[in-house]
């Protein structure tokens, strides 16, 4: 199973496209594939013309009458303040003791990642499906760059990376030190967005967004000022 | 409309989920309806498929074809893997509803216009593609039950849906459901 998910992730998503407009992949089927669609147009279209299809298909299916209190509960739990921070589902800390040396914070996360991911096979009821337990399985799975964010004064010292899947269905920023009131913004599709503040674990302070939708570009801001940034280039 | 609806959909407007699920309601709530069973577990599919989405910025892409058919995919996806928890946590249940007929199928359609169009369009399927396809869709099989019931390996059911689906795609490229 873990080669097929493997496998999705890398080359285009071929006959899956029309297995996953029917509903009949596993959830972390559909994960390398959301991962591999994030940056692959032929495939994203490929798979919307599937579940076009199947939206036809449910044309034919029996009609029952709406509820309108789904309708109140679906505003309600859009609304909850926890879940207007969209952008964030997922945070990963790490260790107390970061040095910046950079490869062994990644050691971290990676350690992050499999101790998460060991743990995700046992837990595979419907209430532990969520999307930060895919998203996980999918980082586990995936291969990532790193770079350095560069200050934005030449005066600043402030010391942030951040890794990302060369697909761009994800990033995790490190901050060490971070100055007073950090958060972070990403750019996608020229649209620039505040995920908000990171987790503070000591004097380190990380973020792991999924879904990212393949950003171009990271910023770290103390306030409305920017303080570091990396534009994240992706495999051809 | 739903070029607006889309519009504030992706900017993640507070009041967009909400009206995302009536314009779409009808279609989602009988996709999920059609896979639980009940209008209570039908519901909470839709509503967790829906949630599901909003919290995850970026799913949806305009390139990737309307908004309706993403909602749709998503809750049948959320509903099928719903149905597979609950046949792994109680096989000998799922085979009893497998083989109580389903109250719905006397119920009209959606749509009479489009389901008729559908019949017609998996009756020009080859046979072994449209069996596939009636028992992954409409009988809510997994592939694994459908290569067990029809007596075929793995692969070839997938593919045999696959191929399926691609000829619907083209013979139905007309239909446009409302």
């Amino acid at each position: 199973m873990s080669d097929m998910n493997d496998n999705i992730a890398r080359a285009h998503v071929g006959e899956n496209a029309e297995l996953y407009a029917l509903g009949l992949l596993e959830a972390r089927e559909r994960a390398a594939i959301d991962a591999h669609v994030a940056g692959c147009s032929t495939c994203l279209r490929r798979v919307g013309e599937a579940e076009e299809t199947a939206a036809i298909l449910a044309q034919s299916l029996p009609r029952y009458a709406v509820s309108p209190r789904l309708a109140e509960r679906l505003a309600r739990a859009a609304n909850a303040p926890e879940q207007v921070r969209a952008g964030r589902p997922v945070v990963v800390h790490l260790p107390r003791r970061v040095h910046p040396a950079w490869f062994a914070g990644m050691a971290a996360v990676a350690a992050a990642i499999a101790i998460t991911f060991s743990g995700y096979e046992t837990f595979r009821e419907r209430s532990s499906l969520q999307t930060e337990e895919v998203a996980l399985a999918t980082v586990a799975r995936s291969h990532f760059f790193h770079q350095t964010l560069a200050n934005a004064a030449p005066s600043d010292s402030l010391t942030a990376k951040v890794l990302y899947a060369r697909d761009g269905a994800w990033f995790y920023v490190i901050v060490d030190e971070p100055p007073p009131a950090l958060h972070v913004m990403e750019t996608v599709g020229g649209v620039e967005r505040d995920l908000g503040p990171p987790l503070t674990d000591g004097r380190v302070e990380t973020l792991f967004v999924p879904n990212a939708g393949h950003p171009s570009q990271i910023e770290l801001r103390s306030g409305s000022t920017p303080v570091a940034s990396a534009r994240l280039t992706y495999a051809p | 409309m739903e070029e607006r609806l889309v519009e504030e959909f992706i900017a993640r407007r507070p009041d967009a989920l909400g009206r995302a699920y009536e314009q779409y309601a009808p279609q989602l709530i009988a996709v999920a309806r059609h896979a639980m069973g009940n209008a209570a577990a039908a519901e909470d599919c839709v509503h967790d498929a829906l949630l599901r989405v909003w919290r995850t910025p970026g799913s949806f892409r305009p390139e990737r074809g309307s908004l309706r058919a993403f909602l749709i995919a998503c809750v049948r996806n959320e509903a099928m893997s719903t149905l597979r928890g609950s046949v792994r946590r109680d096989a000998r249940e799922r085979r009893a509803a497998l083989l109580d007929p389903p109250e719905e199928t006397t119920r009209e359609p959606l749509d009479f216009l489009d389901a008729e169009r559908v019949r017609a369009a998996l009756a020009r399927l080859p046979e072994e593609q449209r069996a596939a396809i009636v028992q992954a869709y409409f009988k809510n099989r997994s592939q694994s039950e459908i290569a067990d019931h029809l007596g075929v390996p793995l692969g070839t059911i997938k593919s045999r849906i696959s191929l399926g689906l691609r000829k619907l795609q083209l013979d139905l490229g007309e239909v446009r459901a409302t």
